[in-house]
């Protein structure tokens, strides 16, 4: 097939557009996206400094280089959880990467904070429950810690089209509905979040960054295979195979769902955890929970 | 017979030949999840591949 904006060779075939994009034309669609979400949904100002919670994975660094593209105030953290054979490489990329195109570049990691590591954890772990659970919240307590320390205006994570559909799946399935209301509204004591890349597929994000050579890092972490994401993700990318367009369609109904859900669940402000005084819907935050069963 | 080279070094031979989408199917792949390249290009899933073509394949969702 044609690409469908030229008569060059399709490289890609967009499954919930049913578009077919040449190298070119990709890499346009999806920085159109991008720019697209961010100026419909005001969410980034002139002005305003920008982090963007770097990864060292496809998602973030492509998303790095379209904002720190278009916004003059883009820095980069990129947060070091401690997984052997896995973060060294991410840390090696990101560093290259932001040398290269000249971007300010933030580290911290579980060990400087919190004296252990992911793999310190899971080892030490007597419930055996997921190590992404407890990874995922060190790991959003610190990028926030830092954005505020760091006077950010704005924190930019990679969410793409994917991730945010298993998100909203996960918190169903996991009748989480304080989570799933709280993914657009902003509460004090955290840096506003944004997701730039929300309407990008992962498939889309992949091809964007083979297309402009970037080097990222894309081996699995270790303890994915454990994870309730990744059967969720399988579920997801073989309807999306069968029924093209339902993950657009999830967020779309999710997207116009939230206003009432919010205003339904999003009763009680959020307390100060007795404890580290960050901000937590408990009396004390999963972070300080999680610290304290390691003890 | 089409081969499908994996990043991890394995290699799967694929009897049949006609478009990647097919080639993909048969195989067990869901098109969803990977990008194909061949001699270095991404190729999309109508590229016709005939017998002894070898293709790399990229998976594209590794996260946690």
């Amino acid at each position: 097939m044609k690409c469908d904006f030229c008569r060059e060779t399709s490289v890609i075939h967009v499954r919930h557009t049913d578009k077919w994009f040449c190298e070119e034309h990709l890499v346009a669609s999806v920085e159109k996206k991008v720019l697209e979400t961010v100026q419909k949904t005001f969410m980034i100002n002139r002005n305003d400094k920008v982090l963007v919670a770097a990864s060292g994975g496809k998602d973030s660094t492509n998303l790095l280089h379209i904002l720190h593209k278009n916004f003059p105030k883009v820095e980069a953290l990129f947060i070091d959880e401690g997984i052997k054979n896995y973060r060294e490489r991410s840390k090696s990329f990101i560093k290259k990467f932001c040398k290269k195109h000249k971007i300010t570049l933030h580290t911290s990691s579980f060990k400087e904070e919190f004296g252990t590591t992911t793999d310190q954890i899971v080892k030490l772990d007597s419930t055996k429950t997921s190590p992404c659970s407890k990874c995922g919240v060190l790991r959003r307590y610190l990028i926030n810690k830092k954005a505020l320390e760091l006077g950010a205006d704005k924190l930019v994570t990679g969410h793409n089209l994917d991730d945010t559909c298993q998100d909203i799946l996960m918190n169903i399935f996991q009748f989480n509905m304080e989570k799933l209301a709280r993914t657009k509204s902003i509460s004090p004591g955290f840096v506003q979040r944004i997701k730039p890349f929300r309407r990008v597929s992962e498939r889309e994000s992949m091809a964007y960054s083979i297309i402009k050579g970037f080097e990222s890092n894309e081996g699995a972490c270790p303890y994915v295979s454990e994870s309730f994401r990744s059967l969720i993700r399988e579920e997801l990318n073989d309807l999306e195979f069968k029924f093209h367009g339902s993950k657009v369609n999830l967020q779309m109904i999710f997207d116009r769902l939230v206003p009432n859900l919010e205003k339904k669940v999003m009763k009680n402000r959020l307390n100060k955890c007795e404890n580290c005084g960050g901000p937590t819907s408990r009396k004390v935050c999963k972070t300080c929970q999680i610290l304290e069963q390691l003890k | 017979m089409v081969t499908l080279e994996y990043p991890d070094g394995a290699k799967i031979k694929v009897e049949i030949e006609g478009s990647l989408l097919k080639v993909l199917v048969k195989s067990g792949e869901n098109p969803e999840e990977i990008i194909v390249k061949k001699d270095g290009k991404m190729i999309a899933e109508d590229y016709e591949l005939k017998k002894e073509d070898v293709v790399q394949i990229i998976k594209v969702g590794s996260k946690g």
